[in-house]
């Protein structure tokens, strides 16, 4: 059981330092479509916070969070690249 | 929850946060948002699902699992679609290809915006000043002593060493945009060397309102609007044409497009051993006489020496340097073997201007230095400036290049007589080296 612990414990460490990697892109782009792949992956980031979270407690639904959060990254990574297609094509985006 | 479950869960939480760390690391290190897209979706989606499925396992109950398995199903089946999507997103925009992409398979197939960078970026104000950019007083220079001159002129170059490995084309349209884009093709493929296509627009030209905002703040904005959609569009021409010239031609090629003021526009030729420049034409594209010319501001700029192109040469077989009396001319020679073009021609060092004996010292000085280097050098006469403009354009035309400084040097009567030959020489030569 410790052992588990300590695997959560370096897993939590590891995806930390991987948002801070993730952001920096986030912020320094250069272009709209790296910005929007760090979304992307900060979802993705997102979905690993909720399940340590989950594995921590060891409550249940956090895991259902995580579930959540995977469902609502597909939508956003379809709907930004819906977006950023657009608008390189010169149309206005949708109001 | 038996011990093997227990160890099950502990190394799928590690193996799936190890993977999630390397996706972030793709993200942060790779060269393109292609192959970052690669590492996010690829990697990040196994290891987030590793570690939802581990956590399902270290829950140990029935639904716990279920779940976990549930959203590895889940990211399995929606990240293909969300991946191409982006994909598909980021090619539209225009997003930059790394240069050691071998070939691009959309080309022709998708449609491919040229403008990527988002215009209103904020660029961090740079520490050191600006390099000095010449308006035309700034253009006067003063005689430079000549020690300061043979110091330029004397410093060692080692020979046989490869010197052109990348160069910076300028695209900024106009008559010679196409001509300076096909020479310079022509010299990164001959010397084997690493292009860039810098479409480089000036920001605060385009938003420049004058000094009272006529007709008012709204009606400025719009004509700054309808300036900067001009040059945007003068931009994506010469953008396309380059990438026409460039497609199947041996060259390592890539192709920037930035929008900011011109120091920072500068600043981003940095690193280029020749800068090839359209002649006749400002930095807006607009045409412009020999003074005002891009390429005399990015010479005086002296980032690089600084090609300006009228024509395309067929070959290049007698090139002319003159030294006259101006900052910077003793470094003419430097600036013919730095840049490694034009190698083993029939160089003519010619000088231009009064004090005859400082002129010719440097003149020697520097055709030792070519011949060095293997150049068939001849000193002839000097250019008299009084003299018939029509015999110097004579003597200019034979030449198939000049090398020349770019600055003006006034003399006589408190300094009532401005001499350039670099305006001489721009009416009438293809090729101009300017140091």
């Amino acid at each position: 059981m410790t052992l588990l612990m300590l695997c959560k414990g370096v897993a939590i460490g590891l995806v930390s330092l991987s948002i801070i990697a993730v952001g920096w892109r986030l912020l320094r782009g250069p272009s709209t479509a790296d910005r929007v792949i760090a979304t992307d992956m900060l979802g993705l980031l997102g979905i690993c916070i909720a399940a340590l979270v989950a594995g921590v407690t060891g409550s249940q639904a956090f895991l259902d969070v995580a579930f959540g959060i995977a469902l609502f990254g597909f939508l956003t990574a379809v709907a930004f690249s819906a977006l950023l297609e657009r608008v390189s094509a010169g149309r206005e985006p949708a109001e | 929850m038996s011990a093997a479950l227990s160890i099950l869960a502990g190394a799928s939480i590690l193996l799936g946060a190890v993977i999630v760390a390397i996706a972030a690391l793709g993200l942060l290190r790779l060269p393109d948002p292609f192959t970052r897209m690669h590492a996010a979706t690829k990697a990040g989606v196994l290891g987030s699902g590793l570690l939802m499925l581990g956590v399902g396992l270290s829950i140990g109950s029935v639904s716990a699992i279920l779940t976990g398995l549930a959203g590895v199903a889940f990211l399995l089946a929606t990240s293909p679609i969300a991946s191409h999507a982006l994909g598909r997103a980021a090619y539209i925009s225009g997003a930059p290809i790394a240069p050691t992409t071998l070939t691009d398979a959309l080309r022709g197939v998708l449609p491919r915006n040229v403008f990527d960078i988002s215009p209103g970026r904020v660029v961090r104000p740079h520490r050191d000043p600006a390099p000095t950019l010449g308006n035309s007083t700034a253009q006067e220079g003063n005689v430079m002593s000549a020690a300061e001159n043979r110091n330029y002129a004397t410093v060692p170059l080692s020979p046989g060493q490869k010197q052109l490995r990348a160069l910076t084309a300028w695209l900024v349209g106009g008559p010679s945009q196409s001509e300076a884009s096909a020479t310079a093709l022509d010299i990164a493929e001959a010397a084997g060397a690493r292009l860039t296509g810098l479409s480089a627009l000036d920001a605060d030209a385009a938003d420049h309102q004058g000094p009272v905002p006529v007709g008012g703040m709204a009606w400025a904005r719009w004509l700054g609007d309808q300036r900067r959609t001009h040059m945007r569009e003068r931009a994506r021409k010469s953008i396309t044409e380059f990438d026409e010239l460039c497609f199947r031609r041996d060259v390592k090629t890539q192709l920037r497009h930035e929008e900011r003021n011109f120091p920072t526009l500068v600043l981003a030729a940095a690193g280029a051993d020749i800068l090839v420049v359209p002649a006749g034409v400002d930095r807006l594209g607009e045409p412009a006489s020999p003074t005002d010319e891009i390429a005399t501001e990015l010479s005086v700029a002296g980032i690089a020496p600084v090609l300006r192109v009228r024509r395309r040469p067929q070959a290049v077989r007698r090139v002319m340097l003159i030294v006259s009396h101006t900052p910077r001319a003793g470094r003419l020679a430097h600036a013919l073997i730095r840049s490694g073009l034009w190698l083993a021609t029939d160089v003519e060092v010619t000088t231009i201007g009064g004090m005859r004996d400082q002129l010719d010292f440097l003149a020697r000085e520097q055709a030792a230095l070519l011949e060095q280097h293997g150049y068939r050098v001849q000193v002839t006469a000097a250019i008299d400036f009084d003299a018939d403009r029509t015999e110097i354009q004579a003597r200019l035309s034979r030449a198939d290049a000049v090398i020349c400084p770019t600055l003006s040097h006034r003399r006589g009567w408190f300094g009532s007589i401005r001499e350039d030959i670099h305006e001489l020489a721009a009416e009438r030569a293809d090729l101009i080296l300017l140091p």
